[in-house]
């Protein structure tokens, strides 16, 4: 929200000096801008913060006063405490509160949480935490599908990474149901159309990619890695071509497909121990992709891609510096190379970016 | 009431009593376990015994289980369920007689049969029999909160026990606390 405003009160300026816009036009978007940051930012942000304070309010009041209370009085209390939040909820969303309501949804699937938690305490249950995790998750994707709710759906699926984290750190080969509860809750997601639940799935499923090289092959599967993430960026560019009215899940896939990729190369290069010639091929061939990604993102206007192949020609260029410290290669003829190519390429980076913005500047 | 407005509510309810239902379905599983199940004593060794009562829950560690080292066959991996038959010793003490992957279709009478998870494993080469250390899901015991230290200092010297109930297909839950034969911290089930 801040960085959109920032831009385009930079843009509105450029745009009033060019004579596009109005005097009375500006002032018009300048208050739109005002409205709907109170409206749309603010009040959910803090209803949603209040639900969470609410929820650790009602965990540490019903943990503090356990040992006063029937094993039936806490149950029925906390039973009672999630049908008093479902049941604002339906009268916040009846009456349009709608930021409100799912605030107090959120509240209800925190005490569901909560409740599974203080039940376990209760009974002595101490088997496998992970399936705790995953009723939690389950119960949050039933109330954000049901009840239309963006948050519930954001927390369903940082519980189904937290189960799949879990799961996977117990046992030595991969979990693969991870994948049937990401589907589940990534298929909300775009059912609802919602953009940032959407990245959240990016980063889940690029998580997972990036540890199968971990665990495959005996943990040397990155090769693997890299051909998974690179299919996906060819997926997404070929989407691009085929399925063009998807407008908004082409530049994310192709985003994280490149993210997978350049963590499997860099796995590859630095994790394990590949003999110098491989290595020096290996990081050609990772600072050419990233070239590539730098060059698509100022083509197709993906910002995602751009800033991805800066940071990662970063990362990249301190792993080499430190890997090739101490080598049997003469260090200091290598860094000399290194360092030509690598401001040769910064050079024409920086060529390119100059040429489209002045391209951008210019009527 | 308009159509929307039934559809919101109808919605609500149906979160409401499916995860109410959830919640009630763990209750009932573990009372029926603790209920119907048969009922065991096993000695605990704590396994720090300085810091027995952290906060309010105690680990607790038993011969067999988290402290011991039992014999798997080769074939398990981290993760795996394991059964493991029981043979009583003298007041409290039991010893493992099998370790496998199965359910063990025949047992004497006093003979137990506990479902465990394998948490550890070596060596790490599959080989006849390897080393597991197992998890029985009887290893936390929560107690009210402010009484940890209480029983600390009560359990300082004097044996300690569990009572657990064991179910017929293995799963296990600690009922009560023993401590010197007598049953401390012990609940009506509902």
């Amino acid at each position: 929200m801040w960085s959109y405003r920032k831009r385009l009160e930079r843009d509105l300026d450029r745009w009033r000096e060019a004579g596009w816009v109005t005097a009375s036009g500006e002032a018009a978007i300048r208050a739109d801008l005002e409205t709907g940051v109170r409206a749309v930012g603010l009040a959910p942000s803090l209803a949603i913060l209040g639900a969470v304070l609410m929820g650790f309010a009602v965990m540490s009041f019903v943990a503090a006063n356990w040992q006063d209370m029937a094993r039936a009085v806490r149950l029925a209390l906390l039973f009672g405490l999630l049908w008093a939040s479902y049941g604002l909820a339906g009268f916040l969303l009846a009456r349009g509160l709608n930021a409100f309501a799912h605030a107090s949804i959120l509240l209800g699937t925190a005490i569901f949480g909560a409740s599974i938690m203080l039940i376990s305490q209760m009974y002595h249950v101490d088997g496998n935490p992970p399936d705790a995790v995953l009723v939690w998750g389950l119960g949050a994707l039933l109330a954000g599908v049901l009840l239309k709710s963006n948050p519930a759906l954001a927390l369903a699926m940082v519980l189904v990474g937290i189960w799949g984290m879990w799961e996977t750190g117990l046992r030595e080969e991969v979990f693969w149901p991870f994948l049937l509860g990401w589907g589940a809750v990534s298929a909300a997601f775009y059912w609802r159309r919602w953009r940032p639940g959407l990245h959240l799935s990016g980063l889940a499923l690029s998580g997972f990619l990036i540890t199968l090289g971990y665990i495959l092959h005996g943990g040397h599967g990155h090769v693997q890695v890299v051909a998974i993430g690179l299919a996906i960026v060819g997926l997404a560019m070929a989407g691009e071509r085929v399925r063009p009215e998807l407008t908004g899940l082409w530049p994310g896939t192709l985003g994280y497909g490149a993210v997978v990729a350049f963590a499997g190369l860099y796995a590859l290069q630095f994790v394990e121990s590949p003999e110098i010639d491989m290595l020096i091929l290996l990081a050609v061939l990772t600072l050419a992709l990233l070239i590539a990604a730098i060059f698509w993102g100022l083509k197709s206007g993906n910002r995602g891609a751009l800033w991805l192949g800066y940071s990662g020609f970063s990362i990249e260029i301190l792993g080499v510096y430190s890997k090739t410290i101490g080598t049997l290669l003469n260090t200091s003829l290598f860094f000399l190379i290194a360092g030509l190519i690598v401001c040769g390429l910064a050079a024409l980076a920086y060529r390119l970016h100059s040429g489209r913005e002045s391209r951008e500047v210019k009527p | 009431m308009t159509e929307e407005r039934r559809n919101l509510w109808l919605a609500i309810g149906v979160v409401g009593l499916v995860q109410m239902a959830a919640l009630a379905w763990m209750v009932g599983d573990r009372v029926h376990l603790l209920r119907t199940g048969r009922e065991i004593v096993a000695e605990v060794t704590p396994v720090d015994p300085r810091d027995l009562f952290r906060g309010d829950y105690v680990i607790f560690g038993y011969p067999f289980s988290r402290t011991g080292e039992v014999s798997v066959p080769g074939g398990t991996r981290r993760g795996d369920t394991i059964y493991v038959t029981l043979e009583p010793k003298e007041a409290g003490q039991w010893e493992i007689v099998r370790a496998e992957a199965a359910y063990p279709d025949t047992t004497s009478p006093g003979h137990v049969v506990l479902k465990g998870r394998a948490v550890d494993i070596w060596p790490r080469e599959a080989g006849e029999r390897r080393t597991a250390r197992l998890r029985f899901g009887i290893e936390s015991y929560f107690v009210p909160e402010g009484t940890g230290r209480k029983l600390e200092e009560l359990v300082r010297d004097k044996k300690i026990a569990a009572v657990i109930a064991v179910g017929k297909t293995g799963d296990a839950a600690i009922k009560a606390l023993m401590i010197d034969g007598k049953r401390v911290h012990e609940e009506p089930l509902l």
